[in-house]
């Protein structure tokens, strides 16, 4: 037996390792659930040691790190039902073999072989490791300031990104701006694929005047420029980052929803629908379990590639000055704090912009790598 | 009218709005099906056996289909054409089931055969827990899937299309239905597989006392099994009755001709006589009788006037010929 096979064969049991941290078998044979339970831990832990707290204390936190905290115990708590509740018919890892490989092993080894998709994700698992770590990550408070002689300081060792105007270490900033950028982006997509995949759906599968209404609501929004509405609203209520989130959502969805739409559209027509209706189940089930899972793979494409343009739209936001408001730091109001001083202190600007290029690039890459592992029509 | 039969379709009649009008693709058709009974329902591609049979259950889709007002589904006397949606819901998979074409695109593709005919038995029955996964076992036993613990587990792709097909029959079967409507449940198939997929539906109904409505082109596998058949040509029922001496005795030019240009093994080198042309369109029935312009024996009678179904020496047929030879 293989060292491969060995360890496949052990997945969803529990060795020893899990007696140091939960899921780890499970990663090691290759599972996702085991990636989520593993990466929970990890942040849960990292987050409570450098609070110093115990977990139980952090979750009933104020501010970020509890936000942080109740979202890896959920994503923990999912992991460990995953593991737990594998679908009735999911056969013992003995019998593996012998039922197959499913739909998402294939899709996932196909992943793995596309060398700039795990670029991308390696990259994105850096920038998640990095803005999850950031309290212990970086150097200095991003909010400490030194008027008197740490203002507009070149890259040195002592600060690798520079300075900005107010004498603040750049590279915490940036490490701090990591996670707003994060954290709204992921946000924002969503509550916009959220909301996109269900008017999709309905307007798909109901059709007729439901679809017609719901199509001239897409088109709509279609017609506002994006950036205007935001800067509207923005402008009309006080800028913080839960309305910077809605408003990208609200903005976001049509995309997705054309999309869903036009993948229901063809679904609804395949024989397993028909099917379905000839069994007897009713509009939702036929809907929620036999329409949609088969339409799910553009729309995590698409949630991808939204992840990367919220970013960018929020960085666009906070360089209009109408996004995330000082001193919090953010990708874009740092690049437009030094947006004035360019030419003699290039560094204020450029390493954040390179941070933005980098995590939505790894996005995009990523977004490429799963369109063409999960396209079923792809050969091998 | 008979309200004890078990299945009883009357004057069907299913019409589709297309780009040169309403099309009526299915013109008056009636047929009726008893508990233990096979009914073979055969006829050349378009002639309407599919919109037929998908009418019973209500799926055809509206729009752009519409079943016209005076047709009549009826299950022990319920018009299914007038129940509620979730009367519907019911009688589909409970009591009415139906088994399609594809084995290929029937199953859904994401859901593990076992988690798909566990679906159908939450559906239609009282199983709960793991009682559902016991009756899933036997189900799938029933049906000839061999080692059918570790098959529930299977994805479709995993399977062949006998599989496919045994497995559809199986989700079928999960509402303990007293009718199983198989849309040309073996075309997709080879012909060993078609042979074995037929023993299998044949003996179900003999076990379940099951009504099987087995719809197909192919006339050779309607002989096998049917206790009667419908001959159906372009929307209308042409000629009907008991199988064996519907085959051997046929009376309706149209059945003459399928007959005719079925390969007899008895006779080997013997020309297949094709029936000249093709089916006409929906959108353009010819008037009179239907089948007059592809008919070697028309009368001037047949351009004009439309038959209806009449005695025939073995079966009722519907052609002017048999009142005249009267």
């Amino acid at each position: 037996m293989s060292r491969r096979a060995q360890l496949e064969s052990q997945g969803g049991q529990t060795g020893p390792l899990d007696i140091v941290l939960p899921g780890i078998s499970a990663l090691l044979a290759g599972r996702l659930y085991g990636f989520l339970a593993l990466g929970s831990w990890i942040t849960l832990l990292g987050i409570a040691w450098i609070r110093r707290a115990r977990i139980v204390d952090l979750l009933a936190q104020p501010g970020w790190d509890g936000i942080l905290a109740l979202v890896s115990f959920v994503v923990l708590l999912a992991a460990a039902w995953l593991a737990g509740n594998r679908g009735r018919f999911r056969p013992a890892a003995s019998q593996e073999a012998e039922a197959g490989r499913s739909p998402a092993a294939l899709a996932s080894r196909r992943f793995r072989r596309h060398h700039q998709a795990v670029l991308g994700l390696a990259l994105l698992s850096a920038v998640t490791v990095v803005a999850v770590l950031t309290p212990i990550l970086a150097p200095f408070d991003p909010d400490a300031m030194n008027l008197s002689t740490g203002r507009l300081l070149a890259p040195s060792a002592k600060n690798w990104m520079g300075t900005d105007e107010l004498g603040r270490d750049l590279l915490s900033r940036v490490l701090y701006g990591a996670r707003i950028s994060l954290i709204i982006g992921f946000l924002a997509v969503s509550i916009a694929i959220t909301l996109g995949t269900a008017i999709g759906a309905v307007a798909g599968y109901a059709g007729g005047w439901v679809d017609a209404i719901l199509m001239r609501i897409v088109d709509l929004f279609l017609s506002f420029p994006r950036l205007v509405l935001l800067i509207t609203v923005v402008a009309v209520f006080q800028p913080s980052i839960p309305l910077i989130v809605i408003v990208l959502g609200l903005t976001g969805w049509m995309g997705v929803s054309r999309l869903v739409r036009g993948q229901v559209l063809s679904v609804r027509e395949r024989e397993y629908v028909q099917a379905a209706h000839a069994l007897g189940y009713g509009p939702g089930r036929v809907l929620g379990r036999h329409i949609l899972p088969n339409v799910l793979t553009p729309v995590i494409v698409a949630a991808t590639l939204g992840i990367g343009n919220a970013i960018l739209a929020e960085a666009a936001l906070s360089f209009l000055g109408l996004g995330v408001q000082p001193p919090t730091a953010s990708w874009g109001n740092i690049i437009q704090s030094g947006g004035d001083r360019i030419l003699d202190a290039w560094w204020i600007s450029t390493f954040p912009g390179l941070a933005i290029v980098l995590t939505v690039m790894s996005f995009n890459l990523v977004g490429d790598g799963l369109r063409d592992a999960l396209d079923p029509r792809h050969v091998e | 009218m008979n309200s004890t039969r078990l299945l009883a379709v009357e004057d069907l009649r299913v019409a589709f709005r297309g780009d040169e009008g309403e099309a009526l693709v299915v013109d008056g058709v009636s047929f009726s099906v008893e508990a233990g009974e096979t009914l073979g329902i055969v006829g050349e591609s378009g002639c309407g056996k599919s919109v037929s049979a998908l009418a019973i259950l209500g799926l055809i889709a509206d729009p752009p289909g519409r079943i016209l007002s005076g047709s009549s589904v009826r299950l022990r006397g319920e018009e299914l054409l007038a129940v509620s949606p979730s009367r519907l819901r019911d009688v589909r998979g409970g009591e009415i089931a139906m088994v399609f074409q594809e084995p290929m695109t029937s199953l859904n593709p994401v859901l593990r055969i076992g988690d798909q005919v566990a679906e159908a038995v939450r559906r239609h029955t009282e199983f709960r827990g793991g009682a559902v996964r016991d009756r899933v076992v036997a189900l799938l036993d029933r049906v000839g899937i061999p080692d059918p613990a570790n098959r529930a587990r299977a994805w479709p792709h995993q399977l062949s299309g006998g599989m496919r097909q045994r497995a559809m029959i199986a989700m079928a079967l999960a509402g303990d239905p007293e009718i199983l409507i198989a849309d040309e449940p073996t075309t997709a198939l080879d012909v060993t597989i078609q042979a074995r997929i037929l023993g299998l539906l044949d003996e179900l109904r003999r076990e379940r006392n099951l009504a099987l409505v087995l719809i197909s082109h192919d006339l050779g596998v309607v002989a096998q099994v049917a206790d009667r058949v419908a001959v159906m040509y372009a929307g209308r029922v042409v000629e009907e009755g008991p199988s064996t001496r519907l085959f051997s005795t046929p009376a309706h030019p149209y059945t003459v001709g399928l007959v005719r240009s079925t390969p007899d093994p008895d006779r080997p080198g013997d020309r297949l006589a094709a029936i000249p042309g093709s089916v006409p369109s929906p959108n353009a029935w010819p008037p009179g009788c239907r089948f007059h312009p592809r008919c070697a024996v028309a009368l001037d009678r047949c351009r004009q006037d439309d038959p209806s179904l009449m005695p025939a020496p073995a079966t009722r047929a519907a052609c002017w010929l048999l009142e005249d030879g009267r």
